[in-house]
């Protein structure tokens, strides 16, 4: 028999479970930092040739601060300045009219909600350059509204071609942003706060703006959303603002990256400017939201008393909305593709005597391979949109169970700057990484449509970090921390008590997220492998000299993705239909066994 | 409590939810492995196979032209070896073999600026001293480069005035009348910059002009006096078309192509117009077996194969060229060329000042 001394016995399971956590804590954010690293170091390869000008092949010498001086004077400072400006209006502007859109169609539930949703799924799908097409169709001197009506709208066309044009096509595109951050969060919104308020005697008005207050996670994450999306937007930068010499950050970024003279020192030194900028944003956010509790119900709160009468006219505004909003791509895509093209000279498009045609459709369906860039962007969008998702989920679940102030700030900041960058950029960061020699042997993805898959991933995780982060914080963990302490394991007390009040969102997400990377563009036009072209390479390659058949391709993209819409509708509502069936049997098999206990003698003999 | 325990080599008593939940999870899981490979394999394993199969290696073209992809495949149909097109903006194209500089992936490149062209030739990135036989007629010999970097396969005008016949039934005949009262805000102009043609007519202007900052001067009169500037062409015949200019300044082929389609806007040649080359050239660094492929390439381009497939790639837009090969004409709505008034500039000479102008263009009047 071993003699072991008492101090042994009691002293080392303590030093093991002490060591053990310890190596947990070391490792535990391990995964969480080469994720963080995943995403933002081909980005930094790219920001670091600000200081390094001679890295990656781009010219010689060491560090230097030349590309700072070369990059900073004269117009580059103004695109900063607007691009600020526009920024801060366009996502002002539409936060507020998101926030009562999803007020109206996921609380109030106006008359032709379902309509509406799509509606901003419209917006959402429309590219800003075909929106700016349309405008501009609608108000050029020989454009719709002149030929219908003899009056030239040469003030309102002046208007559209500047700052005001740009940040209303910003406006509209931020709008769908801005609605699937805070939609979520205002369908589950509970009554609560506004039943307290009432009771307190408290104003209608004070009582809405303590409910937006349980709103702020939802609004600021939304905010910098849209933020970074319209200050980071390339679509009106290169049509409408470069029309009317309103220089903005992101075409003056396009200058240097990919207009002569390259310079991408000075791109990148440029770029420096941009994550100041959004490092500020986001900080600020963090310190509005800090130590403050925003957990509230989830699921989908009861619909607030409107009288009918109010509902209708809501209905009718919100119609006259999307009427307005919708007409400018409306114009486009059918200016673009069903009259032979407006900028067009191409073959088999060639307009009737009426002035319609299909032909540019039927080029599409009857050509061979014309189809492929949808099916491939459809693909890419799919699997893009459920590893970013996932990314998003597990980002989030980090920072609300194990994140620290300072890091998670740092890594918020980082993540948001991803978001806020030219895709240029982030792209250019790519091809130096992905190309460098070791990467290129160790992982060979380079001129592969892995690597505009992982560029998609990289981009786009931040979006979904940021879209998951109000109903996350809404849903709280207050469920999952009940199912631990009734002893249920990690995953299950989460899937059973945080998944059923997120998993809306999460397929929201998912959705948004499938649609945006089908129609991007500027990523896309980098990283694509050179054996097949994603939908909106090939759009902008018809758009040469088809630009018929650009734009139908876009149409035929658009419907898509609205048919991939209703088929996820489809399964939830079919998913909904069996668990209510189910659970009515569940019920009716409860009753039937209460039926039975009552109905058994159970008096003493 | 009971525990599920792991039975070697049968199913386990007792386990059958757990497992069940596990093969649930496995679904979406497998699923998502699906999309992925289905989504990016592509690309990978059609150049695995076609590797395999023979000793022929992928060759990767970065291209500008709308009838790159026509070539490539007719080239892969005729030789094949497996071709695969990177097809973008000159401007993108150019910014791409910049930055794989240090491990370029391209083994053939291909757009419309010879200027552009010498510019990489200057930087080292284009093979020298190899020139494909081809029985060059007058023009395409005037565009043989001297150190034997790039092969010319075609030639467009860098810039005529495309314009509404309607509401201009008279166009300029010089580029000074441009500068008059009659285009004032009627006029579009593209930025060199970004579009690939738009430097060397430029250029042209200088040439004839006395020099680059007489054509700074004239140009900035232009910008003054109303005219737009636009990225591409597509924007200028757009802004014709809704009236906002009724005369704009645009490549030939795009011009003619253009008038196909919209017979009252027609393309006319002021004294003195500049062509412009499309030009292939062959990756430096490109290993020898990708660089012999090249070779096959460019030659073959200027057979009657390949001079066929450039005309039926994009026969209303870059298609519109005039041939460099004695023998070859171009499409019937190309003019002929002895009634345009053109003058071949250097390109080494003006490849060199690209930059300058460039920027130029960007700081003071693009922005």
């Amino acid at each position: 028999m071993v003699h072991v001394p008492p101090r042994q016995l009691t002293q080392r399971p303590a030093r093991r479970r002490l060591l053990l956590r310890g190596a947990w804590r070391l490792a535990a954010p391990v995964p969480y930092g080469l994720l963080i690293a995943l995403l933002l170091i081909p980005t930094v390869c790219f920001l670091v040739l600000a200081f390094l000008p001679g890295a990656f092949g781009q010219g010689t010498g060491g560090f230097s601060l030349a590309p700072f001086r070369t990059a900073y004077q004269g117009y580059v400072v103004t695109g900063l300045t607007n691009s600020l400006w526009v920024g801060l209006v366009a996502s002002a502007l539409a936060l507020a009219i998101a926030t009562g859109l999803a007020w109206l169609c996921e609380r109030v539930r106006i008359p032709g909600a379902r309509a509406w949703r799509l509606g901003v799924w419209a917006l959402l799908l429309v590219p800003t350059y075909l929106s700016a097409l349309g405008y501009e169709d609608l108000l050029a001197p020989k454009g719709v509204i002149a030929q219908v009506t003899g009056w030239n709208p040469a003030a309102l066309d002046h208007l559209l071609l500047g700052p005001a044009g740009v940040v209303l096509v910003l406006s509209l595109r931020g709008i769908a942003f801005a609605y699937f951050a805070v939609a979520g969060v205002v369908r589950s919104l509970g009554t609560g706060l506004a039943d307290a308020a009432r009771v307190h005697g408290l104003s209608r008005r004070r009582t809405a703006l303590i409910q937006l207050g349980s709103l702020t996670p939802a609004l600021l994450a939304g905010f910098v959303l849209v933020f970074a999306e319209t200050v980071s937007d390339f679509g009106v930068a290169s049509t409408l603002a470069a029309d009317a010499h309103f220089p903005v950050i992101t075409y003056v970024i396009f200058t240097f990256a990919a207009a002569l003279p390259i310079n991408f020192p000075a791109a990148a030194a440029v770029s420096w400017s941009l994550i100041a900028v959004f490092a500020v944003i986001v900080l600020a956010q963090r310190r509005i939201t800090r130590g403050r509790d925003f957990s509230g119900s989830a699921g989908r709160a009861a619909q607030p008393a409107v009288p009918a009468g109010r509902r209708r006219t809501a209905a009718a505004v919100t119609g006259v909305f999307f009427a307005v909003t919708l007409i400018g791509p409306a114009l486009g895509i059918v200016v673009s593709s069903l009259l032979g093209g407006t900028a067009n000279s191409g073959y088999g498009v060639v307009a009737t005597k009426s002035g319609f045609t299909f032909a540019a459709y039927q080029a599409l369906f009857t050509s061979p391979g014309m189809l492929n860039p949808v099916w491939l962007s459809l693909w890419l969008g799919l699997a893009g949109a459920t590893v970013t998702v996932a990314i998003g989920l597990v980002i989030n679940l980090w920072n609300q169970h194990r994140g620290k102030g300072r890091a998670a700030a740092l890594a918020d900041v980082g993540l948001v700057a991803v978001i806020g960058l030219p895709s240029i950029v982030l792209a250019a960061g790519f091809v130096f990484f992905y190309n460098l020699p070791a990467v290129y042997h160790a992982i060979p993805i380079y001129d592969t449509q892995w690597l505009l898959l992982v560029g998609y991933i990289v981009g786009f995780s931040p979006i979904a970090v940021r879209m998951l982060q109000g109903p996350m914080a809404q849903a709280g963990r207050s469920g999952y921390d009940a199912g631990r302490v009734h002893g249920s394991a990690a995953m299950r007390a989460w899937v059973k008590g945080v998944l059923p009040l997120i998993w809306r969102p999460l397929v929201m997400v998912w959705v948004f997220l499938v649609a945006i990377i089908m129609f991007e563009l500027p990523l896309s036009e980098i990283l694509h492998a050179p054996s097949g072209d994603p939908l909106a390479v090939s759009v902008a390659v018809q758009y040469k000299s088809l630009v018929a058949i650009g734009t139908a391709l876009t149409v035929v993209g658009i419907a898509v993705m609205l048919a991939v819409l209703g088929a996820v509708s489809g399964a939830l509502w079919l998913a909904g239909a069996l668990h209510r069936r189910l659970r009515s049997r569940q019920e009716a098999a409860v009753d039937i066994l209460i039926d039975e206990l009552t109905l058994t003698d159970v008096s003493p003999r | 409590m009971p525990r599920v325990g792991k039975k070697k080599g049968g199913a386990v008593p007792g386990a059958t939810p757990r497992m069940h939940h596990r093969a649930w999870l496995a679904v979406p899981a497998a699923a998502a492995l699906a999309v992925l490979a289905s989504a990016c394999g592509s690309s990978a394993s059609s150049s695995t196979t076609a590797a395999a199969g023979n000793s022929k290696v992928p060759l990767t073209v970065y291209a500008a032209e709308g009838y790159d992809s026509t070539v490539a495949k007719a080239f892969q149909k005729a030789t094949g070896i497996p071709t695969t097109v990177y097809d973008a903006h000159t401007g993108i194209v150019v910014s791409k073999i910049e930055q794989e500089k240090n491990n370029p992936q391209w083994g053939v490149t291909w757009f419309d600026g010879d200027m552009a062209m010498s510019s990489l030739d200057q930087q080292g990135v284009l093979l020298k001293g190899w020139e494909p036989t081809a029985a060059w007629n007058a023009a395409g010999k005037q565009f043989l480069p001297a150190d034997k970097s790039y092969t010319p396969t075609g030639y467009t005008i860098a810039a005529g005035v495309l314009y509404n016949s309607k509401v201009i039934p008279n166009p300029p005949t010089t580029w000074q009348q441009l500068d008059s009262s009659t285009y004032t805000h009627k006029l579009g102009i593209l930025n060199p910059a970004i579009d690939g043609p738009a430097y060397p007519w430029m250029a042209g202007w200088a040439a004839q002009m006395g020099g680059v900052p007489q054509m700074e001067s004239y140009t900035s009169k232009l910008v003054q006096g109303g005219a737009k500037i636009f990225n591409a062409p597509a924007d200028e015949l757009n802004a014709i078309k809704q009236g906002t200019i009724d005369i704009a300044v645009a490549q030939s082929s795009y011009g003619i192509g253009v008038n196909e389609q919209d017979p009252y806007i027609k393309e006319a040649y002021p004294k003195v117009v500049t062509p412009v080359p499309s030009v292939l050239a062959i990756d430096a660094k490109a290993p020898a077996n990708v660089q012999a492929e090249a070779k096959k390439f460019v030659q073959w381009v200027l057979t009657p194969a390949g001079q066929d497939a450039m005309q039926a790639g994009d026969p209303h837009g870059d298609s519109l060229y005039w041939p460099v090969i004695n023998g070859r004409n171009p499409l019937p709505a190309v003019p002929s060329p002895s009634a345009i008034p053109a003058k071949i500039i250097n390109p080494v000479i003006w490849g060199a000042q690209e930059n300058t102008v460039a920027q130029w263009f960007t700081s003071h009047l693009a922005n």
